[in-house]
């Protein structure tokens, strides 16, 4: 058990078990050198285009997220489409104002009614007048109306 | 030839010349550090070459202030560790296991002349994360110091000492689980 406790202080686990084919580091060397002369072959198209082609990748990147965003939240210009909720709110909206204005309507024909009720007649008055008035009072009052 | 002599020569204008000498003298290491990485000759190859082109680019911005062969130790494990993270990307994409098909890769390969326990140690090395696998194999077959594995992974002594602690229990323990299934079986 102990040895394989420690069985990273094993000397033999320390040995190279890799191997490589024969001439390879001479080889290397070549390849290396043929990469390091060998010219880098840039497009014509990439070297002149290649930053108006991300200028106009990078416009188009924010172009497509502020509308994805814009359709997300439904506030495009000109968009016939509502959402639920909206139409929710402007339905309660409308309830409200009907039923105000039901209430006032209803309010003011209640007060005119109560108003007529009150008011006295023609009949009322003269009774009124006759009682609370002397006959010179009245002769007085008719002959001021007739003048 | 020392360092400072083939950076003169490549300064003079002798580039050629220069990264021929860098190669002669440092390839071979290089090589072996990269291969302990991605096991595979094929992949060590083509990261060697990566790193001594990357390396004959940006020449002329090494400023001296490490060694040569620790700045290029450096460009060869961070070619290594970014090769292995695609490679565990396209693991994951394609829902397999990447250590297992580095170990049936090993058994099929031809410059792998390791015993069932070397074939155990390389498959219990695959499983550990790129950085780590890095700290544990410069440490564990290179034998470089804490503070050379600093200067080339840009981590500090006391994290380097933790993560290989980490390695080296992760790693025996695989071992054990691996050799108590081949002893079962």
């Amino acid at each position: 058990m102990d040895e394989i406790k420690n069985i990273l202080d094993n000397p033999d686990l320390k040995r190279n078990a890799f191997s490589v084919p024969e001439g390879y580091f001479a080889k290397m060397e070549d390849s290396v050198r043929e990469r390091i002369k060998a010219p880098v072959h840039e497009s014509l198209f990439l070297k002149y285009f290649k930053p108006a082609f991300g200028l106009l990748c990078s416009f188009a990147l924010i172009f497509g997220l502020g509308y994805g965003v814009l359709t997300l939240t439904h506030t495009l210009p000109g968009d016939e489409e509502v959402s639920p909720y909206i139409t929710l709110l402007e339905d309660e909206y409308y309830n409200r104002a009907t039923v105000d204005y039901l209430e006032i309507a209803e309010a003011d024909t209640l007060f005119q009614s109560s108003y007529d009720e009150s008011a006295p007649d023609d009949e009322d008055i003269v009774t009124y007048l006759s009682s609370q008035l002397t006959s010179a009072d009245i002769h007085y009052i008719y002959a001021d109306l007739i003048k | 030839m020392e360092d400072s002599e083939i950076l003169e020569l490549y300064r003079s204008g002798e580039e050629q010349q220069a990264i021929n000498l860098i190669m002669r003298k440092y390839g071979e290491r290089l090589y072996w550090h990269i291969r302990k990485m991605v096991c595979n000759h094929d992949d060590a190859d083509d990261l060697l070459q990566n790193t001594f082109i990357k390396a004959w680019k940006a020449l002329d911005t090494f400023r001296e202030d490490a060694k040569l062969y620790t700045w290029l130790y450096r460009i060869a494990t961070n070619e290594c560790i970014t090769f292995l993270k695609r490679q565990n990307i396209k693991a994951t994409l394609s829902l397999s296991d990447n250590s297992k098909a580095v170990a049936n890769k090993l058994e099929a390969d031809p410059f792998f002349n390791g015993d069932a326990l070397q074939l155990a140690l390389q498959k219990a090395i695959a499983k550990l994360p790129p950085k780590q696998k890095a700290v544990f194999n410069m440490r564990y077959f290179d034998e470089l110091k804490y503070e050379e594995i600093s200067e080339i992974l840009n981590i500090s002594v006391g994290a380097l000492k933790a993560s290989y602690h980490h390695a080296y229990n992760k790693v025996q323990a695989s071992i054990k689980e691996e050799l108590n299934f081949l002893a079962k079986q």
